[in-house]
């Protein structure tokens, strides 16, 4: 997709949910009749109106660069949602209040054990600030147009989770891990008649991604529709393995088979090559299996500008072009560079504070503007030498995900 | 692309598109896509793994719909005439329902429950005009049993509806195949709506309702 489309397909939207706001969404819409979509309050106790529904019925929420620049940490109001499956009763952030509770512990360990959410309150807590994103977010800007929720930047947030580690739960039942055990198997409670959810991560998200069962969220028990009473979340990882209302860990020497692992959620790759995605043509089809594609796990590296926002007008000379930064937290990021001309030049950014490893690196790149027209451009690159493609489309998959292309930010200095 | 995207084109096959695939989720997973024919494809083989159950018939109707109607490049429908004060119209706004409910109003049997015949039963109960409002507010999930037939699915809750089109749509199901209000009931009105708005309920909470009613 050519970059000015991507820049009119956010205003384009923009300014039609501000139409449709003001005209109540009659008649703009629909075969016969209006067909108005719910607000996202409406279809989630509790969210903020202004999150985009992409979905009802499993709810998709998208939140927007406008109120994740409003705040450093996502308020549980602003988080955007994505479920496969809804378990019923839980479209709410208020807690999910179900004592007693367990989650089920089983597969390569020496003793199977159950574990209820009181036990688990009762284990040492670590708190971890992570950027949370669906591996689709970015979807919209491949071209041509991947099935599946059409993302636009929205589909991000960073919180602060607080839970027991993995490795401090199993130490404290006394359970050891068979060699044998490389990838952790999770579902998700059923409860209600939900259908099933079943993912897998590899093992090492244990020693090097916090891997935790989590209960709580920015200070607060964990929103139901976030997951609560107990989700599996690993730090700088793609929120599809995070697994909501978790009701059964098992130690595996294969990933799952199931449909959420292969072919869902996944992107091509060649074993044993260096290469993050392997870019195919766009438009064709690609047969997924194990072995030559890998999950959506780790967070790829990626910048959004937040402010200006796209198409907003700022005074100058003085104009501190902001946004974030994050990446998997497996190296720190270094470079946050901007450019003005279309990535002729880049220019440092200044780091001005991080959230940890795992979280938003903020920056800002104060420019002196005439008045007139422009576009920024960011990328950051990580010590390690990873960085953003200038094309996104380079790696277009059948699905779509994984989008990491540099973000271009049209704006006017007045 | 998040508004507008329930229209779905007219053409042979909607109905069963609206059918089958808007019992598992919201139906603008489908009326969004752009999709050639081999995708598609993919896509119902892959519903089908997570239990769609077509006939080979059914699933080569719902595929030529697709893939005509929503190949690459295929226009949204046309946006209806800006009549946007136009009054609540309750048999344009049961294209709504149609999917599961059918055009005649008989359901699917033991997949999704008849509105024919069944309605009058309901306003006839005690408390069956507010739980009938209370379905369309805030959906219903779980067992139930209409007419010796158990039915287990989910009715989506429809809140973004108005005040005044649940009223008219609500009157409309009430009258139609056969159907009529009980002696002495009057049609809904938009203040009988809004007096079940607010209320917060599950759908659980309905199901727990309807068991209140009294229904055979």
């Amino acid at each position: 997709m050519k970059d000015k489309n991507l820049e009119q397909l956010e205003m384009d939207r923009r300014t039609f949910l501000k139409t449709t706001a003001a005209a109540g969404a009659v008649g703009l819409m629909g075969s016969s009749f209006a067909q108005q979509q719910p607000t996202a309050d409406q279809v989630v106790r509790g969210k903020n109106p202004k999150l985009v529904v992409l979905s009802p019925r499993p709810v998709v929420l998208e939140s927007t660069l406008e109120l994740l620049g409003s705040e450093r940490i996502t308020s549980k109001a602003n988080l955007f949602v994505r479920n496969n499956i809804d378990l019923p009763g839980l479209n709410t952030t208020e807690p999910n209040v179900q004592p007693g509770w367990e989650v089920e512990f089983s597969g390569l360990i020496d003793k199977p054990f159950k574990v209820t959410v009181e036990e688990l309150s009762r284990l040492p807590q670590t708190e971890v600030t992570t950027v949370l994103q669906c591996s689709g977010n970015g979807r919209s800007f491949f071209n041509p147009r991947p099935s599946g929720n059409p993302w636009t930047y929205g589909g991000v947030g960073q919180v602060t989770w607080r839970g027991v580690l993995l490795k401090t739960l199993l130490e404290a039942k006394g359970v050891n891990l068979d060699p044998k055990a490389r990838f952790i198997t999770m579902n998700a409670s059923t409860q209600g008649g939900a259908a099933p959810y079943e993912k897998s991560f590899p093992i090492s998200v244990m020693e090097y991604s916090s891997a935790m069962l989590a209960l709580g969220m920015n200070g607060e028990p964990l929103p139901a529709v976030h997951g609560g009473p107990v989700r599996l979340v690993a730090a700088g990882t793609f929120g599809t393995a995070n697994v909501k209302w978790i009701a059964k860990v098992e130690f595996t020497a294969s990933e799952s088979s199931g449909n959420e692992q292969v072919p869902r959620y996944r992107v091509p790759v060649l074993p044993g090559v260096n290469i993050p995605i392997l870019p195919t043509q766009p438009g064709s089809r690609y047969n997924y299996t194990l072995e030559n594609s890998r999950s959506n796990w780790m967070a790829n590296i990626n910048s959004f500008i937040l402010s200006p926002l796209p198409g907003a007008s700022v005074r100058g000379r003085r104009v501190d072009i902001r946004g974030v930064a994050w990446n998997d937290g497996l190296a720190p990021i270094e470079t946050i560079e901007v450019s003005l001309n279309g990535g002729t030049t880049w220019r440092k950014a200044l780091i001005e504070r991080d959230n940890g490893k795992y979280g938003w690196y903020h920056w800002v790149s104060p420019q002196l503007l005439a008045p007139g027209e422009y576009e920024a451009m960011v990328r950051a690159t990580d010590a390690v030498g990873r960085t953003q493609p200038l094309n996104g489309n380079v790696w277009w998959n059948e699905r779509g995900y994984e989008w990491n292309g540099i973000m271009r930010v049209k704006f006017t200095v007045t | 692309m998040g508004l507008g995207q329930n229209a779905l084109p007219e053409g042979p096959g909607r109905e069963l598109v609206l059918q089958k695939c808007q019992t598992c989720h919201d139906i603008g997973f489908v009326s969004r896509e752009r999709q050639p024919r081999d995708r598609w494809d993919a896509i119902i083989t892959e519903m089908q793994s997570y239990g769609l159950r077509l006939t080979n018939e059914e699933r080569a109707a719902i595929l030529n719909y697709l893939a005509t109607y929503l190949a690459p490049g295929a226009a949204a429908p046309a946006p209806a005439s800006p009549a946007a004060s136009a009054p609540a119209n309750g048999a344009a706004l049961y294209s709504n329902c149609v999917g599961c409910h059918q055009a005649n109003g008989a359901g699917v049997p033991g997949v999704f429950p008849p509105l024919a015949g069944h309605i009058p039963d309901i306003l006839a109960a005690k408390g069956g005009r507010e739980w009938l409002v209370q379905v369309l507010l805030y959906g219903l999930q779980g067992s139930i049993s209409v007419k010796g037939a158990n039915y287990n699915g989910m009715m989506p809750a429809y809140p973004q509806l108005s005040n005044a089109e649940i009223a008219a749509l609500l009157n409309h199901i009430a009258t139609q195949w056969g159907n009529a209000f009980p002696s002495g009931q009057s049609p809904f009105t938009p203040e009988e709506i809004q007096a079940q708005r607010n209320k917060n309920l599950t759908a659980q909470q309905v199901l727990a309702a309807r068991q209140q009613l009294g229904l055979r």
